[in-house]
Order: C-alpha cells, then structure tokens, then sequence
C-alpha cells in the first residue's frame, strides 16, 4: 500500500502521459520484434502475441488521453505559443558550427491534443485491425502480424513526432509494411496495386522532402537577415532557439517572420517565395497521401486490393497521415500562404473532393470501392474544415479525422467479412442480407448511418463544424460541401437497399440457409468497440473537443491575427 | 411516500421524464430485440407502453404547470452538445404552450398507435424491432418540439426521419418497402439540406441558434439574410411535411405498416414542418418573401393533393394525399401571415388547432384502414373492397366519424379547426390584399369540397356495395380484436368532442397564448367568425358529399369509374400529374448520368497517372543502350557535358 501511494506522490501528469504514450507505440513495436524472432514456434503463440500487444498499445492510447486531458484543461486556460507539446522526450543528434551558428538537430517527441487523439484512435484501430484478423489470415502468419504490428508503431510514432526528421522517417517508413501487407495478402491485382501505392505516394513524399529540407536551411536565413535572433523579452536578451529541426521553434519562427516582415517589403518578398515553393512542394507530397482529388487514384485500387486490416489501416491511419501533414507542417510553417491563395485552393479541390468523389462512389457496383471513394468524399469535408482556418472547422477536420477511422474503417471490416463468407463484393450479386446475418446487417447499417452524418452518430458533429467553420470563411464553397450530404445519403442508401434489404439475393453456391454464418466473435468484438464510440463521439464529442480545442485555437488566433495585420 | 412524489412532481424531472421514458423503453426494447427465444421478444411492447404511459402523465402535468402560471417558457439547460468558442449547443428544453400541445398530440397518439400494434403486428416476425423504433420515434419527436435550439432541432428532425425510414422498409424484403424506404429519406435529405444550410446561417448571423435570442434578435437581422433563412427553413419544412413540390415520398411511404402510416405518416412526423414554421413565426413574420412562399406552397400543395386524392384506387393512398392536403391547408393557414403579419400569432394558433384535430381524425382513419387490411388480410383496393359495413360495424362507425371530421361537418373537430383558419383568412380581407384573401378564400373552401367528395368516395366503395370475395385469404371479413378497436374508438371520440369542447369555449385559444409562442403580437382578438364563409364551406361540403353519393349508388355494385367521364383530368390526377415520372427523367437521371460520368472520368485520370509512370520506364528503355561499357563512350559524354556545360555558363555570364 504504501508503495502505491508513494508512487502516486511521485508520479506526476506528465509521467504518466510519458508512460501511457511509450505503452501505445512501444508495445506494438515490441510484439512485431517478439514474433519477427519467435513467431516460428506456434501459430497460436503468435497470434497471442500480437492480441497482447495491441490490447497494452490501446490501453496506452486511452491512458495518453485520460491523462492528457486535465493538461488540455490547463492549456484552454492559460493562451499558448504556436504547437505548445507536452514534451516526451528529447535527445541531441547532432551540433554544428559555433557560438552564433550553432545548429542543434534533435529528435524532439512531443505530445499535444492532436497527437494525443490521433495516438488514441491508431491503437484503436490496430486492435480493431488484428481482431478481424484472426480468422481471415492464413497463410504466413508470421509476417503479416509482424509487418501489421511494425506498421501500427510506426504510425504513431509519426504523430509523436515534433521534429522534421523524425516526421519525415516514421512518415516513409509505414509505406513499407504496407506496401507487402497489400502485395503479398492482398487481392488478384495485388502486385500492381502495392506498386503503384508505393511509386505514387513516394515520388510525391521525396518532393515534399526536398522542399523541407530547403525550407529548413532558408528559414534560418531568413531569420539572421530579419535580425530576428536576438530580441529583447520582459527586459532581457533572450536568444532563439538553434534546434532548427524542432517543429515548435519553426512554427514560432515562421510566425514571427510574418509579423516582422509586414514592414519590411524585401523581407517579405523572399520569406513568401520561399513559402510558395515550399508549399507546392509539401502540398504535392500530401494532397497524394490524403488524398486530393485529381491526386486519388492510388487510393480505390490499394483499397480494393489490399487485405481487409489493410484498407481498415489505411483509410483510418495512413490517410490521416496526410491530413496530418497539412495540419502540423503546411499551416503551422507557412501561415501566409494557407491565409491567402493556398487555403483558398486547398478549400476548393476539398469542395470537389466531396462532390467528385460521392458521385464516383454512386457510381460503384463493388461495394469495397464505394467505401473507398466515400473515403475521398470525407477526406473533403475534413481539408474543407481546415481550410477554413477558425477554429470551428479545425476543430470539425481533427474530429472528421478520428470519425472517419471509425466508421470507414467498420465499413472496410464489413465488407471484408461479406468477401470472407460470400467471396464476392459486387452489389449485382448480393441482396436481402438482413435475412441471411441480421447481426452483420445491424453493424451495416449503423455504420452507413454514421457514414452520411445521421444525426446523433459521430459523423454528424465533424461536418456540421466543417461546414460550419468554413460558412465564416466562403458561403458557396461550405453549400457546395452540404451536397456530398446528399449525394452520400444517396450511394449510401442505394447501397443499404441492394444488399441489405430487399430479396435474398447470393451466390449460387451459398443458397443453403446455413451454409453461412454470421459474425463470430472475434468480428463481433472488432465492430462493436468502433460501433459503440460512433455513439459515444455522436452524442458526446464534448470528450474529445475539448482535448483538442485549446490547440486549435491557439493556431486560429494566428491566421485571424495575420489577415487582420495583412 | 410524500417525499417521493414531491421528488417526483419537480418540474424539472417531470418535463425530463417526457423525452426519457420512451427512450428508456426503447433501449430495453432494443434488448430484447436481439434475443434469441421468439417467446422473449414478443413481450418488447411492455417497456414502450410503459415509457409512453410515464411519458403522457408528465406532459400532462407539465401542461397543468404551465397552464397555472401565465406568460412562463420552461427553459431548462442541458448538457453541452458542442461547444467551441461561440458555437455552443447544449440539450436544452423550451416548453412553452406550443410546445406541451404538441407534446399531448405525440404521447397520446403515440400511447393508442402503441396498444393498437400490439394487435396489428401480432404475428410479425420483426415484432421486438417494431417496437424498439415505435419508441424511439416517440422520443426524438417529443425532443423535436421539447429543444431550445435550432441546432439539436436539427438532430431530431433527422431522428424522426430516421425512424420513418426503418418503418417504411420494416418488412424490408419486399422491394417495394425497401425502395420506399430510400425515397422517403433521399427526399427528406435534399430538405434536410436546405434545413442544414439555413440553420448555421443563422448561426453565422446572428452567434446562436437558441430560441429565445433569435426570436428576440430575428429584427436586427439583415432583411435579405432573413429572407434566405426562412425560405431554407421553408424547404425542409417541405420535405418533411410532405409539401409540394418534395411530397413525392409521403404516397409510397404507406408500403409501411398501417399503424406506422398513422403516427408517423399522418399524426405526428410530417407535422413537424408545420411546427418548424409555426414556432418560427417570428422569423417568418418579417418576411413577405417567406412568408409569400409558405402560402404558395401550402396553396398548390392543399389542391394538389385533394384532386390526387380523388381518383386513386389503394385507401392507403387515398388517404396518403389526403393528409398532404390538410398539411396543405396547415401551410396555407400559415402562410395567411403574408396577407397581414399582424395576424401572424393568430394564424399560427388555428393551424396548430387543426394540427391537433387532424392528428386526431387522421390517426382513426388510417387505424380503420388497419383495421380493413387485418380483416381483408391486407387487400386495400377500393375496387376489391366493398360492404364492409356489415362484418366491420364498430370500424365503419369509427371511419364515418373520421370521414366526417376530415369533410368538416359540424359539429366535429374537423369543423371547428377548419372554421378557425378560414376566419384567419377572413380578416385579411380588410387591408390592401383584398382581392387576394378573397381568392385564397375561395380556393380554401373549395378544397374542403373537394376533399368532402374524395372522402365519401372512399368510405362509400369500401363500406358500401356488395360484399366482394377477398379470395382465399380471407374468406369472410372479421372485425378486429377489442386491443385494437379500443385505440380506435378512443380516437373516434376525440375527434367527435375535440372541437366543440375546445374551439367555441376558447380554451384551446386561451392556451396556446399563454406562454406567447408566437412572438409578441396579439394573439387573443379573433372574436368574430366569418358566418358566411362558413355556412357557404359547409354547404358546399354536404353537396360534395351528395355528388360522391350519387355517383357511387350505396346499393349497387361498383363496376366502374365515373370520373373517368372527366377525361384529360382524369387521367393526370390518376397518374399523379406524372410528377414522379418527370421526376425520374430529369434529377434521378442527371444524377446517374453525372455518377457514370464522374466513374469514367476517373478510369481516365486513373490512365494519365499509369502514362506518367509508364514513361520513365520508356525513358529507361530508351537510355539504357548508353549504358554499354564502354570507357571510350564514357569519356566522350563527360567531355562533352563539360563543354555543353561551361558553354551554358558563359553564355549566361555573357547575356
């Protein structure tokens, strides 16, 4: 007893947010390294190993949030410099030059309420993503979980990451898992859809690459000419930072460069060039990732293709990466651009994402394809939210994040487990199946309605403040965004009433009553978590707005500072 | 024991306990729908009935509490829903009289429609299920006039709609059902829509969307914002209630269970844009735009749907129009506000009047077509159906009582509803609008002979004529069972009194503006009735109903139609001015031809992305020979890229 209470004087928040956030990353990390060496001995061993492992890393996510929000309480209270992070941890890598010119690069892991949810929904889904697993995996089981636990610890540790190259590390490196979990378990046209997800998605990340990396050298430039090195705060000399790498210090320093440079024309001039070309570079890296309609084609194949964990993990995670990427590089580091032209177009292509994308998605007779396309729809809603820059609609795109993990990837495991039972995912040859798997038919429906913004269920309270956020900013564009409403309702719907309702309807060969069974309960259990947080997120998303609020709102007050000093 | 009921009887448990106690019976109903033994889930009526039972007590003392203390609105805080920055929406309650009148008409609906199903659905498999969404359409529509915001407005309204969609398709295996299903919610979504936009519009306008600030804010706002907003509101108003031209879902609508066309279908839901516009009538007010368009719409609507009424063969339908012609004449009531925005708490008042006693004979008629269907075993067709009156006497006596009331026969409700709008209409006629009160006027008692006529046709091809075979389901026709016969007759007697005991005395009237639902203007000063207009509509009603019983004899078998003697108007009306069709031919078309397009335009993206990529493998091959190995090709390269090179230099230092 005394033990326990003695640890509890000692341990602070922060501790336990530190301990939380290693559970989440580092116990799926730990089981892919456990069975990559020991995963030869048994089947079951592995599968044990990789249910342990992602049961640790949820309980981690929920303990990254259960700790982290009494902080984001704090933060509301007290106004915040730009990507304030609880930090985790940091180490030096590297110092160059000397007195003045010392460059410090570091890794820096950080955690804020972004972070912390997006960390939260990741171990979710990978819980999710090996439940649905256990019995649809049967060949190589070794490698899959490995590769599917390695990819779910890379993932987060990207959100974990407050400096550029370690963003830029972990942001690769989940490529690689899924680049084979697509080509070796995936559908008949898995080689060619692991290639083209791969070649796309990387050409497009190297370029953002070179354009960071300049942006990183230049900005440091740009600083020493503006004499923005040394500054006198509360009466004292106070030298910036040298960590050129962290993301906090660039987010403050691109800040105070737009400030500084309303005066000074020459300044201005070159600190937006270098932002116009850093931003076509970063926004070509990820309007692919997100992806941004015309950049999305990778997306439907790699969908189809891939195993059904795959597509849960890349319309709930790796898509997010994308949206991450805008949110914690392109808006934080270039904040004149996203307040003029860039914003705009980025408000625009969303706005066609939504409405190009439902209508591709109507147009689907394979169900996973319909999904995928919706994907590309909600994917819009969520950059329409951020391109809003209030923080109304930041606030709706981080939800629309989490919301969308949820209930796409439900989709994603329901259509997987018609594939399983049926092996066909053509709405032509399916129909009635309410008769068939009542219970597989709840969980569809649900997650349809949840997938339209039925009121009450999750998706309702991203795009009411999507829309909402962007109505202060552009009235067309938020009315032109309220049609994928009804174009969703309408694919969605048309798609419920074909193979849900209806007749019977199945493949010749499962004719028999009880040829097919319903959910088992492993699939059960993988559904009805996500299921349940539809719910809880739709009638409670008090919950996690106000753990990402304070954030938001800080990098809202920028933009509405900068429009107004512009 | 006291301590207990003083707990109980808080105003504030109480009025939470309205929205609560159907959820609480529609979650343990949900329970028991997903369990196993059939013996089980057929017992999931209990907690919806129950909840219902706790839910009419309280709004009746609710409406006791308020009725005690004039000029009070009920507004209690809920939890917050959303709250960033400014945006911030709590689950609050408004109550106010509006508000328990139609929490009354909800509940108590909902009660009879309940005990009715437990006979109706008897044998059906989806009985738990029913039950579970009977109950949760009970709480999201006593949520959706209990709100205090247009926000959560919003979510139940899209709740209602939800369970309209899960009850229209409940026998989901009939495609029909399925495909009546999606209608109903499509068309309800392109009003939600409209709804959406022109709530976060207020939003933006004016920082909130609680009652109470907009209605006291609505002047301040800028007049062509003020337009567009109601004009929005008027749109999901129309989707919802039916109204042209979105009324397309209501008629297909009715594949769905009978008693689920009762409540849903004709009492309650698609009463919920006429709400919507009544409890904005401060907005609307302001308008003459909005407010044109609510009595335009509500005008073609009434006459739109009573001349449809008149020529279809399923009483389902017959019915189905019918009701989009009261609601009609609701919008029309409305919409009177235009000719005089003086009149506007006052027009308000009767519609919601007649929302009541439409709710109330609408309900007994859709019930008495429950009641045929379950003696024919579900044959509804005028042309199949004929002297029931014999084998259904208490549902015959039931659906003249409904009949009447609907055709607006003293001394039913349907009278004095209908007597209390014309005489809003009635005292427009004093301004500069003369001309048009007067056509409206006209137009309004015409419709009322119109539907006197359609109604009779009805009642007299079902209850009158021979006896027809039903085939060999159901050989001889029985009268239902007391569980479903005692909602019926409940009903048909409210129908009967509701009128005369709540118009003449004034109390409805009195009621309704306590609280000022309406805004502030006069509410109390409607003293006159418009005799003559009233004599005149009821004249022309009982001569309608004369022309139905003369064109379809009482006693001889119906063979075939008279009206088809109309020719051209006769076959628009039958097949419903072939507003579906056009319908199809262009929205539904548009929107699949932009889909297939949308598709192949991807393929082709889809293409230039694989050429992209295919080209730097074309570049590959055509370079690969210069990687042949040769020292001697090497070197000539370099050199000769040095000098390709520093020539570039020079020529640049040189420019």
């Amino acid at each position: 007893m005394d033990l326990v209470e003695s640890l509890r004087n000692k341990l602070t928040l922060v501790d336990g947010l530190r301990i939380a956030a290693l559970l989440a990353c580092v116990a799926p990390l730990a089981g892919s390294v456990i069975i990559a060496v020991l995963g030869w001995w048994q089947e079951r061993f592995v599968k044990s190993v990789a249910l342990i492992a992602v049961i640790l890393s949820f309980l981690g996510g929920c303990g990254v949030l259960g700790f982290y929000s009494p902080m984001a309480e704090t933060k509301r209270i007290y106004a915040n410099r730009p990507m304030e992070s609880v930090i985790l941890a940091r180490e030096e890598l590297m110092i160059l030059g000397r007195d003045q010119d010392t460059v410090r690069i570091e890794a820096l892991w950080g955690l804020d309420g972004i972070s912390a949810v997006l960390v939260w929904l990741t171990s979710l889904l990978t819980l999710s993503s090996v439940l649905i697993s256990m019995r649809s995996i049967r060949e190589r089981i070794q490698e899959y979980y490995m590769l599917l636990l390695l990819l779910a610890g890379g993932a987060m540790l990207v959100f974990l990451a407050f400096d550029v190259i370690f963003l830029y590390i972990f942001f690769e490196l989940t490529l690689v898992p899924m680049f084979f979990l697509i080509g070796i378990w995936g559908g008949p046209e898995r080689r060619y859809a692991a290639r083209k997800f791969l070649i796309y998605t990387l050409a497009g990340s190297l370029i953002g690459l070179v354009a960071l990396v300049a942006y990183v050298v230049q900005v440091r430039e740009l600083r020493q000419a503006a004499r923005l090195d040394v500054t006198v705060s509360r009466g004292k000399l106070e030298r910036p930072s040298d960590r050129i790498t962290a993301l906090p210090d660039l987010a403050e320093t691109a800040a105070r460069l737009s400030r500084s440079s309303e005066q000074d024309s020459e300044l201005r001039e070159k600190w937006e060039r270098l932002q116009k070309w850093t931003f076509w570079g970063l926004f070509l890296a990820f309007a692919i990732k997100v992806p941004l309609v015309p950049w999305h084609t990778w997306l439907p194949l790699a969908h189809v293709e891939a195993p059904t964990a795959g597509s849960v993990f890349l319309a709930g995670v790796l898509l997010k990466l994308g949206t991450y990427g805008f949110l914690r590089l392109v808006f934080p580091l270039l904040p004149d651009i996203v307040t003029g032209w860039g914003g705009s177009l980025l408000a625009v292509l969303a706005v066609l994402g939504i409405v190009y994308g439902s209508l591709c998605a109507a147009a689907q007779k394979d169900i996973k394809r319909l999904v995928a396309y919706s994907s590309i729809a909600h994917m819009g809603f969520c950059m329409l939210g951020m391109a809003s820059l209030n923080t109304i609609g930041l606030a709706g795109s981080v939800l629309e994040m989490i919301n969308h993990g949820l209930y796409t990837g439900g989709l994603f495991m329901l259509v997987g487990a018609i594939y399983e039972r049926y092996h066909t995912r053509s709405m032509l040859d399916l129909g009635g199946l309410a008769k068939r798997l009542p219970v597989w038919a709840f969980f569809m429906v649900g997650m349809s309605l949840a997938s339209i913004a039925l009121p009450g269920l999750n998706g309702f309270v991203s795009e009411t403040l999507c829309l909402a956020g962007m109505f202060y900013k552009s009235i067309t564009l938020s009315v032109l965004g309220a049609f994928g409403i009804v174009l969703g309702a309408w694919y969605m719907m048309t798609m419920l009433r074909q193979v849900v309702f209806g007749p019977v309807r199945v493949p010749v060969r499962y004719q028999e009553e009880d040829a097919i069974q319903d959910l088992d309960m492993y699939e059960w259990m993988a559904l009805a978590l996500p299921m349940a947080l539809c719910l809880a997120l739709g009638l409670y998303p008090k919950a996690l707005l106000d753990i990402i609020h304070p954030d938001l709102e800080g990098m809202a007050n920028l933009y509405q500072m900068l429009r107004r000093g512009g | 024991m006291n301590e207990l009921i003083h707990y109980l009887t808080n105003i504030e448990r109480l009025a939470w306990a309205i929205p609560l106690g159907p959820l609480g019976g529609t979650i343990l109903a949900a329970l028991l729908a997903f369990h196993p033994k059939q013996g089980i889930r057929k017992v999931a009526h209990w907690p919806v009935i129950v909840g219902l039972v706790i839910a009419l007590i309280a709004s009746v003392l609710t409406s006791a509490y308020l009725g005690k203390i004039p000029e009070t609105i009920l507004v209690l805080e809920g939890y917050t829903f959303i709250g960033i920055k400014d945006f911030q929406i709590r689950w609050g309650l408004y109550i106010d009289s509006l508000a328990t009148v139609m929490l009354l008409l909800v509940n108590g609906i909902g009660l009879l429609v309940t005990i009715y199903s437990v006979g109706y659905m008897k044998d059906d498999e989806g009985y738990a299920r029913y039950f579970a969404i009977l109950g949760l359409f009970v709480f999201s529509m006593s949520m959706l006039v209990l709100v205090d915001n247009y926000l959560v407005l919003y979510v139940f309204w899209e709740g209602v709609g939800l369970c309209s969609y899960l009850l229209i398709g409940h026998w989901y295996e009939k495609p029909t059902a399925s495909a009546a299903a999606r209608k109903a919610f499509l068309v309800n979504r392109i009003g939600d829509a409209a709804l959406f936009i022109g709530i976060i519009l207020l939003y933006r306008e004016l920082g909130s969307g609680r009652f109470g600030s907009v209605f006291y804010l609505a002047g301040t706002l800028n007049p062509e914002r003020l337009t567009l907003i109601g004009v929005l509101l008027l749109a999901g108003a129309c989707a919802k209630s039916a109204q042209f031209p979105l009324h397309v879902w209501l008629p297909d609508a009715m594949e769905g269970p009978t008693p689920v066309s009762a409540l849903i279908h004709a009492a309650t839901m698609v009463t919920a844009g006429v709400y919507l516009v009544a409890r904005s009538v401060a907005l609307f007010a302001l308008s003459v735009t909005a407010s044109c368009a609510v009595l335009v719409v509500g005008t073609l609507t009434a006459f739109l749907g009573a001349i449809l009424a008149l020529t279809q063969y399923d009483l389902k339908r017959v019915l189905a129009y019918s009701t989009i012609s009261q609601l009609g004449v609701m919008f029309m009531g409305l919409g009177a506000m235009c000719l005089k925005s003086e009149l506007a708490a006052i027009a308000a008042a009767a519609v919601i009047f007649h929302l009541v006693s439409h709710g109330l004979f609408k309900a007994l008629l859709f019930l008495c077509a429950g009641n045929i269907m379950h003696a024919t075993g579900g044959v509804i067709d005028l042309r199949m159906l004929g002297g029931l009156r014999k084998s259904l006497p208490y549902t015959h006596l039931s659906f003249v009582i409904g009949a009447l009331a609907l055709a607006g026969i003293p001394p039913l409700a349907g009278f004095f509803s209908k007597d209390a709008i014309l005489a809003v209409f009635a005292q427009t006629g004093s301004g500069q609008m003369a001309g048009a009160s007067l056509i409206m006027t006209t137009i309004f008692v015409l419709v009322g002979a119109l539907t006197a006529f359609y109604i009779s046709r009805a009642y007299l091809l079902t209850f009158w004529g021979e006896e027809q075979s039903m085939g060999q389901v159901h050989p001889r026709p029985h009268e239902a069972p007391w569980i479903m016969l005692i909602p019926v007759m409940l009903l048909a007697f409210g129908s009967l009194i509701a009128g005369i005991l709540l118009e003449p005395t004034g109390y409805f009237r009195n009621y309704i503006h306590l609280s000022q639902p309406f805004g502030q203007l006069p509410g109390r000063e409607t003293e006159h009735s418009p005799w003559g207009w009233i004599t005149v509509s009821v004249i022309l009603a009982m001569t309608a109903m004369g022309l139905a019983f003369w064109l379809y004899p009482a006693q001889r078998q119906y063979t075939e139609e008279p009206l088809t003697k109309l020719g051209v108007l006769y076959t628009w009306s039958a097949a419903k001015f072939f507003i579906d069709e056009i319908y199809n031919l262009i929205f539904v078309r548009l929107a699949e031809a932009s889909a297939w397009l949308s598709g192949w335009l991807d393929r082709i993206l889809d293409a230039i992305v694989d050429l992209v990529g295919w080209s730097t493998w074309f570049l590959g091959r055509v370079f690969r020979p210069m990687q042949n190995g040769q020292v001697q090709f090497y070197a000539l390269a370099i050199i000769l890229g040095i000098a390709i090179f520093s020539l570039v230099l020079v020529s640049r230092w040189g420019g």
